[in-house]
């Protein structure tokens, strides 16, 4: 590998990797010191020492011996562009693509990608504006219009430092005003920056950090001046561009079928095998060579092969292809497993990479490039030994050199750089977009946006129970009807999805937690993360973090015992923490597992009966672990001899309780002594929606949330039990529940009295099991959830909902319930145990 | 229990911006809405009414004091509603066709907006009562908290006893239903 690409390497990889990214930083060093050497060898002093600073800061933020983190990152890119301009001095290469210009580091990722999309709607204007100049007599507000979004457009690139893009802004404000002077509007100086300017969005919704493209071509139309011999001239210089670089310089030309829906598709599909055979490059490189990892990186490119061929995209079937024939010697054994072949299929990576992207209307790479990687990887193949040539080390562009002269600024010189896309008129497709692209949308126009959406459900509902709908027999309308529910059913489940979002970023906080952590208490630690691509509702997103937090912190500092204590009993000195999402029948189970020393039981016991939470009638030994391990959710229970200043003062765990059954959802502890413990959360996949059971006691209706029902039945005589002091019991199975009567829970004056004449259902909240005795189940349907408008909430209802008459039906919070059952039970048994006693025998007697 | 409007569930139609307010404060600061409940009259002020709706099915809520009649469907968005006449400890009486929900919007000294129902006998008329014509609620000397007294209003020969609507089932009341939900819960299961 070149010095000059081991910098751009090095450049890319101190983008992507974070302080708790530490195989990647591991790798930068590496590749720092290999750059080191490189440049010591070449005689580059100031390459080698600023190398060798960046060498050393790296090797500080490994070890945590910085205070601030972001000041180590950003003096480590501060020496890295520094390294990169030592090298760019001498000439023989320049800003490769994907380069990074340092400043924009510190610029918020999310400021640029905001700007990119907002542009998307200010450059068509800017271009319409401009045509609409171009009779300047006749512009009128135009002129002044366009003149301000320039100068707009010249600001927020300055915001973004994004310092090629301000200096295009600002002489081509300069141009506009010199040939109003002469009375002419330079429509072309405007459209050339618009088009530049597009080629700069592509860049940067690609990547935001990427390097501006050369605006060289963009600035000829600066130098018209005016006067017609200079426009000639203009066109000649950009005829030599042409005429100079047809020898292999000139653009790869791609025919494609733009308006292909498979296209966007394989666009889509192809950027993401490009990524995972990246990462796998990047594994194979860190780790001795895993089959499975060449076999990825195959994978990826015979399906971008295959694809490709389909879609008559010749330049990227014959990258793929070759970098395939490579790969496949590498997996029969016929060609070692080198850095020369990681290289190449890096760059062949990068250069699919641009070939995909120009589908899209990104820059395109040249044909030098992609035929001189082409050879290489032949030659790569064949085992030989290309010198390092052609794509590697591109020869200086004369003619872009003569350029120079007649620019404002020095373009960059280096054949792999694209060339706008402005320049190609098949890159020039501006329908096709990335197919990942998003919209930035406020939340609160989301948030009523789902409101709506159930509201026009319930509205929907009313119409569809009407009865003076469901009288009319008309086909017609009951089809027409039954249309308009789908499509409301559809819009519903499309409007709760983009409420989504994925725990990766809330996993990827967490990681960072675990090394803190860890440091702090002294102990080893690898976090495991699983099932990050699991999408849950933001707001339960949000909620989570916290919960997640004191989990965390827990599991390193109790459960994880320190090397010494695990080397003792036999574990490897490395604890394991796995943070792991999937889904499990409608909700979201998130689970932090620890394979550590296990809850104390004896300890949590010991402590209980310290603050006297243990009925002293009870035997320790025959309580279960459930419920012991539910003691340590209560407020202030610890059972740590010392508060760290991790852990220890018993708020964490009542704080997850809190939190997560806020959510509605439910934690559960299981632990094994010495093989450690899972805490897991399950959650609602949203907060929005349930699916209810609708109920009737009395004249009410309540809607009990469909997951919570196990099943419901009718009660056998034989089947129900009194006993006295502790209320009704039905046998369910082998089972036997107690029955709560929704009538009494709920203080309803109403409602059948005699189990044998209503329902029983029953119900599960995390171990929780009881029975509810209702009157009838009228239905089930889905219910949008609505606060009731109260602060203080009421135990056993968490929240209302509108039913199809309009009327309000009260949700039942399955989990309240049968704690606020459970808990006064005791009183209110004996006072239904006589009843349903003389009930029964009442029931005998008839 | 206190109530509270969320914002989740403002329905910006029903709304009035703060500039919209502010634009008819000057125009209805001294108008108040009058109501009656039994023989008595009484005022709110009418920048605190958003509307006046008949009533409509009150689903009624666990663990409350009996005023709270339960709470009801405001076009999608669910308010709790309150019957005036127990909160001030008048008999129930069967609803009329002139029986009607006052939708009464304040926020509370914690700045949290509140939106919820009244339930009145009847609704009279809003009238202009000037700030000369007002005079502070009067020391009866007796324990019954009288914070939702704003005043008392003079209109013609009548007395139109003004309330502050954020009192009535304000933050100091908020404790007093806290102990009685908490004493009914506790009589309910001691029965």
């Amino acid at each position: 590998m070149s010095l000059r690409q081991s910098i751009d390497q090095a450049a890319k990889a101190v983008m992507l990797s974070d302080a708790r990214d530490l195989p990647g930083l591991v790798a930068l060093q590496d590749l720092l010191q290999i750059i080191m050497r490189e440049a010591e060898l070449r005689h580059v002093p100031t390459a080698a020492s600023c190398s060798a600073d960046a060498v050393e800061l790296v090797e500080q933020i490994v070890l945590r011996q910085v205070a601030d983190v972001e000041l180590a990152f950003s003096r480590l890119t501060e020496a890295i562009s520094r390294l990169d301009e030592s090298t760019t001095e001498d000439g023989r290469c320049a800003v490769a693509p994907g380069a990074y210009t340092d400043a924009r580091s510190s610029v918020d990722r999310d400021l640029i990608a905001a700007w990119v999309s907002s542009c998307e709607t200010t450059l068509p204007e800017l271009e319409h504006l401009a045509v609409g100049c171009e009779d300047v007599a006749h512009a009128g507000d135009a002129l002044p219009d366009l003149k301000r979004r320039i100068h707009t457009f010249k600001g927020e690139c300055g915001v973004l430092s994004l310092d090629r893009a301000q200096r295009l802004c600002h002489d081509t404000e300069t141009y506009i005003e010199e040939e109003l002077e002469r009375g002419r509007f330079p429509v072309d100086a405007v459209l050339s920056l618009a088009d530049w300017l597009r080629s700069l969005m592509a860049a940067l919704a690609h990547d935001p950090c990427a390097a501006e493209p050369d605006d060289a071509f963009a600035r000829t139309a600066l130098h018209g001046d005016g006067e017609p011999s200079a426009r000639v001239e203009a066109a000649e210089v950009q005829s030599v561009v042409v005429n100079e670089t047809t020898d292999g310089d000139e653009l790869i030309v791609l025919n494609f079928d733009a308006a292909d829906d498979n296209l966007s598709d394989f666009v889509g599909e192809a950027k993401e095998h490009l990524a995972n055979a990246e990462s796998a490059v990047l594994q194979l490189e860190k780790s001795s060579a895993d089959p499975e990892h060449v076999n990825v990186i195959f994978r990826a490119f015979h399906t971008i092969k295959g694809v490709a061929g389909f879609m008559n995209l010749v330049p990227v079937v014959r990258c793929a292809h070759a970098a395939e024939c490579l790969l496949d010697r590498v997996r029969s054994g016929r060609r070692a497993l080198d850095t020369t072949v990681l290289d190449l299929v890096l760059v062949s990576s990068d250069v699919l990479g641009q070939l995909i992207a120009g589908i899209t209307g990104g820059p395109l790479p040249t044909r030098r490039a992609v035929e001189g990687l082409i050879a290489r990887l032949e030659a790569a193949s064949e085992n030989i030994e290309v010198a390092k040539s052609s794509a590697s080390e591109p020869p200086v562009s004369a003619s872009v050199a003569k350029n120079d002269a007649s620019t404002l600024m020095p373009p960059t010189e280096d054949a792999l750089h694209p060339i706008p896309a402005a320049t190609d008129p098949s890159a020039r497709v501006t329908a096709m977009r990335r197919g990942d692209q998003t919209v930035k949308v406020s939340t609160m126009r989301l948030d009523s946006l789902v409101n709506e959406v159930g509201e026009l459900v319930i509205a929907q509902l009313m119409v569809m129970q009407d009865p003076a709908i469901s009288a009319v027999v008309d086909q017609r309308l009951q089809r027409n009807l039954s249309h308009l529910g789908k499509i409301v059913r559809d819009l519903q489940e499309t409007s709760m999805s983009l409420r989504m979002v994925t725990l990766k970023a809330t996993f990827q906080k967490m990681a960072r937690l675990v090394r803190d952590v860890a440091h702090k208490a002294g102990k080893k630690v690898q976090l495991v993360v699983e099932g990050e691509d699991v999408e849950l509702d933001r707001n339960v997103v949000e909620e989570i973090g916290d919960p997640l937090v004191h989990m965390i912190r827990n599991a390193c500092d109790h459960g994880i015992e320190c090397a010494a204590d695990r080397r003792a009993v036999g574990k490897d000195e490395t604890g394991t923490l796995t943070l792991r999402a999937f889904h499990s029948g409608g909700s979201i189970v998130i689970e932090v597992v620890d394979d550590g020393r296990g809850l104390n039981r004896e300890r949590i016991l010991k402590k209980c009966v310290e603050r006297g939470l243990l009925d002293v009638s009870r035997n320790p030994a025959d309580i279960p672990d459930a419920e012991v391990w539910n003691y340590v959710f209560l407020p202030g229970f610890s059972t740590a001899e010392k508060v760290t200043d991790i852990s220890g003062r018993g708020v964490g765990m009542d704080v997850v309780r809190r939190n997560i059954e806020a959510l509605r959802g439910n934690v559960e502890i299981s632990s094994m002594p010495g093989e450690g413990s899972v805490f897991s959360m399950r959650l609602p996949l949203t907060m929005a929606i349930i699916d209810g059971m609708v109920v009737r006691v009395g004249t009410q209706r309540y809607v009990i949330p469909t997951l919570s029902i196990e099943r419901s039945f009718r009660p056998v005589e034989n089947d129900l039990t009194i006993v006295f002091g502790r209320g009704e019991l039905v046998r369910v199975g082998e089972q036997h529940l107690a029955i709560h009567r929704l009538n009494r829970v709920f203080g309803v004056q109403e409602g059948v009295d005699d189990l044998f004449e209503g329902l029983l259902l029953v119900l599960e909240s995390g171990k929780r099991r009881a029975c509810v005795f209702v009157d009838e189940i009228l239905g089930q349907q889905q219910v949008v959830i609505k606060t009731l408008g109260a602060r203080e909430a009421l135990r056993g209802v968490s929240g209302g909902a509108i039913l199809g008459d309009g009327r309000v039906a009260l949700i039942v919070d399955v989990g309240g319930l049968l704690e606020e059952a459970a808990s006064h039970g005791h009183d209110r048994a004996e006072r239904n145990g006589m009843q349903v006693h003389g009930k029964s025998s009442q029931g005998a007697q008839s | 229990m206190s109530i509270v409007d969320r914002p989740s569930s403002t329905s910006p139609a029903t709304t009035p911006t703060n500039q919209g307010v502010r634009k008819h404060r000057d125009a209805n600061e001294h108008k108040f809405l009058s109501f009656c409940l039994g023989t008595e009259t009484y005022g709110v002020e009418i920048l605190k009414v958003r509307e006046i709706i008949g009533l409509l099915a009150i689903t009624p809520l666990p663990q409350t004091p009996p005023y709270v009649r339960g709470v009801m469907n405001l076009r999608g968005r669910i308010i709790p509603v309150i019957d005036l006449r127990l909160r001030f400890a008048l008999p129930a009486v069967e609803a009329t066709k002139e029986t009607c929900v006052i939708v009464l919007e304040s926020t509370d000294s914690e700045g949290e907006q509140t939106v919820m129902g009244a339930v009145v006998d009847s609704v009279r008329e809003v009238q202009d009562i000037p700030p000369s014509a007002i005079e502070p609620p009067p020391e009866f000397g007796c324990e019954i908290p009288l914070g939702y007294i704003q005043g008392m209003g003079k209109v013609k020969d009548k007395v139109i006893l003004l309330l502050e609507i954020a009192e009535v089932v304000g933050s100091r009341e908020r404790q007093q239903i806290a102990q009685a939900a908490a004493a009914a819960a506790s009589s309910r299961a001691a029965a």
